[in-house]
C-alpha cells in the first residue's frame, strides 16, 4: 500500500499523553493538513513522523517499509520548520547544496540542483546571498527549496507560515499548493489556522483533546462535522442544545420547537446538540409563516464590510446570522427580529 | 461529551522503542573529559581528606583525629570566625559596589564604553594577585597615596596604619573579588527586558523605584550568586591576607599555608584544607537552593 | 524648573542614568586603583616606593629589558626561560580546555538528563574551591604517582581552573543557538554528530573563541596553585617575579607587571570583541 501509514500511534512523556489512538492512511500524492488548537498534539505527531520525537507505541510505515525505528537522518523526509531554521552561517546556494553535499553528490550536479531550484521559486540572483539579507517570504520560499533537494518522498511543514503577516501569508498558501502539485509530492502541513488548512489541503485530520477527530476533504469536514469539537473549530457555527421530541422534531429550552433532519435511533427525549450555519440563517422583519422560525432581539452587529454579523437573542439562545449588506435589514442593537431556520441546514452533533 | 481525561498505567505492557544510543548515554559521553579533569579535583579532595586523618611521620598509615581537635584551639578558632567574617564583609561590600556597575553594564549601548567597562571589571579578577599586592602596598603604606590624600585633605595628621591589618586586607579582598559579583549581577540584569522598566514607568514610578522595586527583586538570584561567589572566594583566599595583612591576619587559607611550609605539618593543613572546602559547598549549596527556587519562579512567568 | 533647562530629552526608562554611569565609573576606577598606581609606579625616577614618586623616568624599563637579554646570574631561572613556560603552558591550557569543554557544553545545554543540575553545579566548583587546598591537594596526588610530571602538572592544573569560565562561555553562547537548525541539519541528512559539527561549532566561533582567551588569561596569570606545583626548571613568570621580590621589592617588577597587565588589557580587548552583545558569562 502507497502512501504514509499511522497505526496505532501514540505519545506518552511519562505518564502524561501528548497524542494517542492515531490511525492515519495518508495517500501519496496528497496535502494533508493536520488542524488544531494549541496543544493538541498536532506538532508532536508531525515530528514523530520525522523522527524528531520517539514514538512510545505504534508503526509508521511508508510506502510498506517500517520507519519507526529509523533515525531522522535516515528517513530522508523534507522537513520545513516554523523557525525556518536556516543556517545562518551559509549562504542562500549552500544552505540548498546542504542535503545534496551530504549525499556525496558531486559539485557540478549540486550546482545544476540548486540552481533548477532556485528557478523554481524564482530566487535565482540569490545564489551567493547570505541568509541574514533575505526577506521573510523570501525565506520561506529558500527553507523549501532547501527541505525538496534531494528529492524527499515526504514534505513536513511545521506551521511554515506563522511568522508571515496576512498578505503574505496569503500567496504563499497559493504558492507552497501550486508547488506540491507541481511535485507530486505527499506533504504534510500542521496549521492551527483552518482557513488555510480549506484553503490548501486535499485531506483534513482534525486533531484535538490528543487523539484524532476527523479525517476528510475540507468540504466533508465543514459540511459534516463528525461532533460538536470539530463544528466549533472549524468556521464559525452556532450550536445550541436542544431536546429530541421524535417524529423529526427537537425543542429548545425555551420552548420553541424545529424541524430537523435527525436520525430515528435518536429516541425522544434525548438531550442533543444542533448546529446551524451562519450564512445558512435569514433574518426577517416580516415572518414568513411556514419553516422553522425563532423571534429575538438584536444584540450585537458586526459589519466588516464584505459581510454584516448580526446576534440575535432567542429565548435565551444567542444565534449569530452572516448576510451581505444587499440583504441588510437597517438593524440595530435592541431590535426585534425574526431568525429563519432552513430545516435542511441544521445538523445534529454527536456528543 | 468530554472525552475522559487521558491517563496511562506505567506498568501497562507497551512496546517501547530503543534508540540505539540513549540521551542520557550521550550527555555523559560528551561530558566525559571534562569530568575527568574535576575528577582530579574530587579525587585531589580525597586526598586531602584522608590526610587530615593522618598523623604527622605516618601521614598515610596513621589514624588521628587530631588535626580537626587542634582546630579547635583558640588559636584556629579565632582564625575561621575571623576568615568567616571577612569573607562576609568582603562579600556584601563587593555586592553593594557591584550592583551599579553591573547595572550601567547590563544597559550600555556604545561597544567602546562596554569595552573599557569590561576590562575594568575583569582586570583585577585575571591580573596577578601579586602584582595587584604591590600596588596596594604602595597606596595603603605609611607614606602611600591614601594617607597623602587624606593628610591633604586635612582629615588626619597623623598617617593610619591601612596594611598590616584587617581594614587593608579587607580593601584587597573586595577589590579582586569584585568581578565575580558584576559578572553574575550583569547578565541577571541584562535578562531583564526593558519591558519591564518600561511598564512601571507609565505605572508612574520614577526611576529608583523602577530599580528598586522591579530590577533589583528580579535579579536577586545573579546578586545572590554574585555574593556566595565572593564569599566563598574570598573565604580561601591566600595572596592578599598574605602580603597586605602580614603575620596579624591570619585566614585560614595562610594557615594551611603555614602549617606546610615551614611546619611541615601535612595533616593539620589538610584539616584545615578540608574545613575550608566544606565551608564552601556549604555556602554554594545553600546558595544554589535560594537562587534555584527564585529562578524558577521568574523563569515560569516570562 | 531648572532641571529641565539642564536635560533637553527626559531619560527613556531602561536607559543609564546618568547617575549610574558616573557611579559605576568612579567603583570601577577604584577598582583599578592597584593596577593603575603600579603602572604610574613603573615610571618613578627615584628607587623609592613613594607614591607619587619624586621623579620620572624609564629606568625600572631599561633595568627590565636588561634582565631580559642578559639575565643575572643571581637568578634561578631566566626570564625568558619563565616566560616561554608560561607561554607554553597557557597556550597548551587554552587548547584543551576548549576540547573538552564544547562537548560538555553541549550536553549541558542541549540534553536533558538525570544528574544534569549536579553536572553544571560540578562545572563551577574550581572557580570557588580553595586554591591553596587544590594546590595541596595536587601536589599530593602528583607526588604519589609513580612518574614525573613537570609542565603537565601545571597544565592540568590550569585547565581544571579555566574550565569554568570556558564552559559558562560556550554554554551562553550555544544556549543562543536553537535546536531547530540542527534538527534542520538531521532532517536534511546530516548524523546528529555532522549536525553539530556543521551547524552548532561554527555558529558558537565566537563564544569558543572568547573561552580559550579567558583561559588563556587565567592560566597565564594563575600564582596561587602554580606556586605549589612549580619547580626549579619549571617557573612561570608570575613565580618568577615572585622569586625576585621574596627579598625586596625591586621596582623593576613594575615594569614587568606593566607588560603583563598590557597584555592581559589587549586579551580582553579582544575578547569583548568577540563577544559583543551577550556579554563575558560566567
Amino acid at each position: 500500500m502507497t502512501g504514509l501509514i499511522l497505526e496505532n500511534v501514540e505519545k506518552f512523556y511519562g505518564s502524561a499523553c501528548a497524542v494517542t489512538d492515531v490511525n492515519l492512511h495518508l495517500p501519496q500524492g496528497k496535502l494533508v493538513c493536520f488542524l488544531g488548537p494549541s496543544g493538541c498534539g498536532k506538532t508532536t505527531l508531525l515530528r514523530m513522523i520525522a523522527g524528531l520525537e520517539t514514538i512510545t507505541s505504534g508503526e509508521i510505515r511508508l510506502d510498506g517499509e517500517d520507519v519507526s525505528n529509523t533515525p531522522a537522518h535516515e528517513r530522508n523526509f523534507g522537513m520545513v520548520f516554523q523557525s525556518l531554521a536556516l543556517f545562518p552561517h551559509m549562504t542562500v546556494g549552500e544552505n540548498i547544496a546542504y542535503p545534496l553535499k551530504l549525499r556525496g553528490v558531486d559539485k557540478a550536479a549540486q550546482k545544476a540542483r540548486v540552481t533548477e531550484l532556485l528557478a523554481m521559486i524564482q530566487l535565482q540572483q540569490m545564489v551567493d546571498r547570505p541568509v541574514a539579507k533575505l526577506s521573510g517570504g523570501q525565506r520561506q520560499r529558500v527553507a523549501i527549496a532547501r527541505a525538496i533537494a534531494s528529492h524527499p518522498k515526504l514534505l513536513l511543514l511545521d506551521e511554515p507560515l506563522s511568522a508571515l503577516d496576512a498578505k503574505l501569508r496569503e500567496s504563499m498558501q497559493v504558492e507552497i499548493r501550486q508547488l506540491q502539485k507541481q511535485l507530486n509530492i505527499t506533504t504534510i502541513l500542521v496549521t492551527h489556522d483552518q482557513r488555510e488548512a480549506m484553503t490548501m489541503a486535499d485531506i483534513v485530520v482534525v486533531l484535538g483533546e490528543h487523539r484524532v477527530q476527523q479525517v476528510g476533504t475540507p468540504i466533508e469536514i465543514y459540511r459534516n462535522p463528525a461532533n460538536a469539537f470539530v463544528a466549533d473549530f472549524i468556521g464559525s457555527g452556532n450550536i445550541f442544545p436542544a431536546t429530541a421530541l421524535g417524529g423529526g422534531r427537537v425543542q429548545l429550552p425555551a420552548g420553541d420547537s424545529l424541524d430537523v433532519p435527525i436520525s430515528d435511533t435518536i429516541k425522544a427525549g434525548a438531550e442533543i446538540r444542533m448546529l446551524v450555519r451562519p450564512e445558512d440563517l435569514q433574518l426577517s422583519r416580516s415572518p414568513a409563516a411556514e419553516g422553522n422560525r425563532l423571534d429575538g432581539t438584536v444584540t450585537f452587529i458586526r459589519d466588516i464590510g464584505a459581510t454584516i454579523e448580526t446576534t440575535v437573542d432567542c429565548g435565551g439562545v444567542s444565534l449569530t446570522a452572516l448576510s451581505t449588506p444587499n440583504q441588510s435589514l437597517g438593524l440595530s442593537i435592541g431590535h426585534p427580529v425574526s431568525v429563519m431556520i432552513p430545516a435542511e441546514a441544521c445538523r445534529v452533533l454527536s456528543a | 461529551m468530554q472525552n475522559p481525561p487521558i491517563t496511562r498505567q506505567e506498568d501497562a505492557a507497551k512496546p517501547r522503542r530503543n534508540r540505539p544510543f540513549s540521551l542520557t548515554a550521550r550527555a555523559w559521553l560528551f561530558l566525559t573529559p571534562s569530568m575527568l579533569f574535576l575528577a582530579v579535583l574530587i579525587v585531589a579532595s580525597l586526598l586531602v581528606l584522608r590526610m587530615s586523618v593522618g598523623t604527622k611521620g605516618a601521614e598515610w598509615s596513621g589514624f588521628s583525629l587530631d588535626s580537626y581537635a587542634q582546630l579547635f584551639e583558640p588559636y584556629y578558632l579565632k582564625s575561621l570566625l575571623l576568615t568567616l567574617r571577612l569573607a562576609l564583609i568582603s562579600a556584601v561590600i563587593a555586592v553593594i559596589l557591584a550592583i551599579p556597575v553591573g547595572y550601567t553594564m547590563a544597559r550600555l549601548k556604545s561597544p567602546l564604553v562596554r569595552r573599557i567597562f569590561l576590562a575594568a571589571v575583569l582586570l583585577p579578577l585575571l591580573v596577578n594577585l601579586l602584582l595587584q599586592s604591590y600596588g596596594w602596598l604602595v597606596i595603603l603604606g605609611p607614606a602611600g597615596m591614601l594617607n597623602q590624600a587624606l593628610k591633604g585633605l586635612g582629615l588626619i595628621t597623623r598617617p593610619i596604619m591601612m596594611l598590616y591589618n584587617q581594614n587593608g586586607v579587607l580593601m584587597g579582598l573586595v577589590q579582586t573579588a569584585f568581578p565575580l559579583a558584576v559578572l553574575p549581577i550583569a547578565s541577571a540584569m541584562r535578562g531583564i527586558s526593558r519591558s519591564y522598566e518600561e511598564a512601571a514607568s507609565t505605572l508612574g514610578a520614577s526611576r529608583f523605584q523602577v530599580f528598586r522595586q522591579v530590577i533589583l527583586p528580579m535579579s536577586l538570584p545573579g546578586i545572590i550568586t554574585g555574593a556566595t561567589l565572593v564569599f566563598a572566594y574570598n573565604a580561601s583566599s591566600f595572596v592578599v591576607p598574605l602580603l597586605l595583612g602580614g603575620r596579624r591576619v591570619p585566614m585560614l587559607a595562610v594557615m594551611v599555608h603555614d602549617q606546610i611550609a615551614p611546619l611541615m605539618n601535612w595533616p593539620a593543613a589538610s584539616a584545615a584544607g578540608v574545613v575550608l572546602i566544606v565551608t564552601t559547598l556549604a555556602i554554594m549549596t545553600l546558595s544554589e537552593f535560594v537562587t534555584g527556587r527564585r529562578r524558577r519562579m521568574l523563569e515560569a512567568s516570562q | 524648573m531648572s532641571r529641565k533647562l539642564l536635560r533637553s530629552q527626559p531619560l527613556l526608562p531602561g536607559e543609564t542614568g546618568r547617575f549610574a554611569a558616573i557611579l559605576s565609573g568612579v567603583i570601577l576606577f577604584l577598582a583599578v586603583t592597584p593596577i593603575l598606581t603600579m603602572i604610574v609606579m613603573s615610571f618613578s625616577g627615584a628607587a623609592n616606593l613613594d607614591f607619587p614618586p619624586s621623579s620620572y623616568s624609564l629606568q625600572w624599563y631599561r633595568a627590565a629589558w636588561q634582565t631580559f637579554v642578559s639575565p643575572d646570574q643571581s637568578d634561578v631561572l631566566s626570564l625568558g626561560k619563565a616566560m616561554t613556560t608560561s607561554l607554553m603552558v597557557a597556550c597548551l591550557t587554552m587548547i584543551f580546555a576548549t576540547l573538552i569543554a564544547v562537548p560538555a557544553s553541549y550536553a549541558l545545554t542541549r540534553c536533558e538528563f538525570r544528574g544534569k543540575a549536579f553536572a553544571m553545579q560540578l562545572m563551577s566548583l574550581p572557580l570557588v574551591f580553595p586554591m591553596v587546598v587544590l594546590g595541596l591537594a595536587l601536589l599530593l596526588v602528583f607526588d604519589s604517582l609513580p612518574f614525573h610530571l613537570d609542565t603537565s602538572r601545571l597544565v592540568i592544573a590550569h585547565v581544571i581552573l579555566a574550565l569554568p569560565f570556558v564552559i559558562k562561555n560556550c554554554t551562553a553562547s550555544m544556549m543562543t543557538i536553537g535546536s531547530e537548525v540542527e534538527e534542520a541539519a538531521q532532517m536534511l541528512g546530516a548524523s546528529p554528530t555532522r549536525a553539530i559539527v556543521d551547524v552548532v561549532v561554527p555558529l558558537m566561533k565566537s563564544g569558543i573563541l572568547a573561552g580559550m582567551l579567558l583561559a588563556f588569561i587565567v592560566s597565564f596569570n594563575e600564582f596561587t596553585v602554580t606556586y605549589f606545583l612549580y619547580n626549579i626548571d619549571v617557573m612561570t613568570v608570575p613565580i618568577w617575579m615572585y622569586s625576585r621580590t621574596v627579598s625586596s621589592l625591586d621596582p623593576t617588577v613594575f615594569s614587568f607587571a606593566v607588560l603583563i597587565v598590557l597584555i592581559d588589557f589587549v586579551l580582553i580587548w579582544a575578547l569583548e570583541k568577540l563577544v559583543g552583545e551577550g556579554g563575558v558569562s560566567f
